[in-house]
């Protein structure tokens, strides 16, 4: 067997630390019983303890919440169906580029840019409905632009994978569209389905930008209250709940990662 | 029993094109009930679009499809008393075994008893009933092609389509599941479609064959009548070995490079080609009284129970039984009778 040299190894552990050692610090001083400067002082639970009686955090973090389950709700839904669409419709191979084109592009826009372009569609909208005022209908709204990309290009990849042979099969033993759907493809893509699902959903409780430029006074989540609350001075409050983010983000990958594996 | 009743298949000028590829040209074939009929060729021949075609899963440009005297060419796949068993197979792989063979009857709202009844007849049958409630993925090969072939009939198909069934399966196996095609077709006395590039499975298991080439059906018949007299030159080499000997036609027969040739026919040409196969040339020790060709043996290639001779002049290529022994270097006369000579019928 082939060693590798021993700076591969010091470089890999330095490239781990640097990724690593901040979100560790984090972690570490939202234990930390001193509410100022870096100085270990003990360990303690209360910050987090303090996290559960604080109203505008616990408001913030049921925006949050509802933000992410509704608009990877709708998202799953539309991303599912767009990539049954684009992948099993008999499109022109030109066509076929342009909607590949078309659906790669909010990956890799910048979010500022696609939070900009939703400000003016708000604002164009505001002069039909005031349902379109800065608040949570909006960030929805928002996000579900931006998940139904990732959430048809996970499903599609599945779809791409499966091929048409089974689906061919089924039709061959007169199954209908329906039939088709409900015991062949849709069973088949579960995997698929559930693991942009999950990416969806932690790409929504994670984001700032979008949120940022859609939130009105009373859609408050917590991206968006722990950049308000660190300009005020960071407090091991603000460690505490960005351990907690941190840790949900971290499990819905790894759960993400086991689903999308099977099979 | 003809093309007319339950079973029976019809073609008529079918025609397809993929982009500027003319998959399907101008086939017109008739399938009688009861028959096991093959589409051989080259892959990328047209023979798979075709059968796709039978199936209800591709629409042809041009013709009609015809089953049992009616006309099915616009009739969905799920519409068509048809079934596949796919080159993959392509079972269900979340389902067990016998919910994929019941797939067919359940998609048609069939009552439960009678599901229960007609798949595990069929898992009988096909030695399959203490797979019922695996899952595909722990399945072999051979089980898999059973698996789909079950779920195939399950359905009693006035048609059943095989799509390369045998091509996931291994040398040895194959032969023995050829042989079991056929008793089941016998058996069960149902039309056969299948589509294969191997030409002993397609002698071994069909009434008659169909071979195709660029789209096109070039020459079909029972397997005797295709392989003792092809044709072209393509279907001459493709099923089998042969010698193709070209010359220019003289008084009685073929003047060619080797030599002068009796014919029994007259060819339809003034130049052209014959074919002759490996075994049918006959060998002597003395010059035989017609046709006869003083060989030389460049290679000899030991097969079991055939020499395969690797003869001068040519590469004439003739197949001997075992018991005469040949070495490199032996002089031979070469019998190529009249009657063995196949007169091809393209120049």
């Amino acid at each position: 067997m082939r060693r590798t040299h021993p700076l591969v190894t010091i470089l890999a552990m330095f490239t781990m630390a640097f990724l690593y050692l901040p979100l560790m610090a984090v972690a570490v001083f939202s234990v930390n019983a001193t509410k100022y400067g870096l100085v270990w002082r003990g360990f303690t639970l209360d910050w987090y303890l303090k996290l559960f009686h604080n109203e505008v955090i616990l408001n913030a973090a049921w925006n949050t919440l509802v933000l992410a389950v509704v608009s990877t709700i709708v998202s799953t839904i539309l991303g599912t169906v767009l990539a049954i669409g684009m992948d099993r419709f008999p499109w022109s191979k030109r066509v076929n580029t342009f909607l590949d084109m078309v659906l790669h592009l909010p990956v890799v826009i910048p979010d500022i840019i696609l939070a900009a372009a939703l400000v003016v569609a708000f604002g164009l909208l505001r002069m039909v409905s005031s349902m379109f005022e800065p608040g949570l209908l909006n960030m929805i709204i928002g996000h579900i632009t931006f998940q139904i990309a990732f959430v048809a290009l996970v499903v599609r990849s599945r779809l791409v994978s499966l091929g048409q042979e089974i689906e061919e099969a089924a039709r061959d033993l007169f199954a209908s569209t329906g039939y088709l759907l409900r015991r062949v493809t849709l069973p088949l893509l579960l995997p698929g389905i559930v693991a942009g699902g999950m990416l969806a959903f932690t790409l929504s409780l994670d984001d700032f930008v979008i949120s940022f430029f859609t939130a009105g006074p009373e859609s408050v989540t917590l991206p968006l209250y722990i950049f308000a609350a660190v300009r005020r001075g960071v407090t091991p409050q603000i460690h505490a709940l960005s351990t907690l983010v941190l840790l949900i983000t971290v499990i819905l990958v790894v759960g993400t990662e086991r689903f999308s594996r099977r099979r | 029993m003809d093309s007319e009743s339950g079973g029976g298949l019809v073609l008529q000028g079918m025609n397809k094109h993929f982009g500027r590829v003319h998959a399907v040209r101008d086939v017109s074939l008739e399938v009688p009930a009861g028959e096991f009929f093959t589409l051989l060729g080259p892959s990328g021949c047209g023979k798979t679009t075709l059968l796709r075609i039978i199936a209800g899963l591709e629409m042809p440009d041009e013709g009609r499809v015809l089953l049992g005297g009616k006309d099915i060419t616009d009739l969905p796949a799920t519409r068509r008393q048809v079934n596949t068993v796919f080159q993959s197979y392509a079972l269900f792989p979340h389902l067990t075994v016998f919910e994929n063979v019941a797939f067919g009857l359940r998609s048609r709202k069939f009552p439960q008893d009678e599901i229960n009844e007609r798949v595990g007849k069929r898992l009988e049958m096909l030695g399959l009933e203490e797979m019922a409630q695996r899952r595909p993925d722990q399945l072999s090969g051979g089980q898999k092609q059973r698996v789909a072939l079950a779920r195939a009939l399950v359905n009693e198909p006035e048609v059943l389509l095989l799509d390369e069934p045998m091509s996931a399966l291994d040398a040895k196996l194959r032969a023995q599941v050829q042989v079991e095609l056929r008793r089941l077709q016998q058996k069960l006395g149902r039309t056969f479609i299948l589509v294969t590039h191997d030409q002993d499975e397609a002698m071994v298991v069909s009434d008659r064959i169909a071979v195709m080439r660029d789209g096109a059906v070039i020459q079909s018949g029972t397997p005797e009548e295709v392989y003792d007299a092809p044709r072209t030159r393509f279907v001459a080499e493709f099923l089998g070995a042969a010698n193709l000997i070209s010359g220019k036609v003289v008084d009685g027969g073929l003047q060619t490079e080797l030599g002068f040739l009796h014919l029994e026919e007259t060819p339809p040409w003034s130049q052209g080609t014959v074919a002759i196969r490996p075994e049918w040339i006959r060998l002597h020790e003395s010059p035989p009284a017609q046709n006869g060709i003083r060989g030389r043996v460049r290679e000899v290639i030991f097969r079991g129970t055939d020499y395969d001779l690797w003869m001068e002049p040519g590469p004439l290529r003739v197949r001997s039984h075992t018991y005469k022994h040949f070495k490199p270097g032996d002089e031979i006369w070469l019998e190529l009778a009249p009657d063995e000579l196949v007169v091809l019928h393209e120049a």
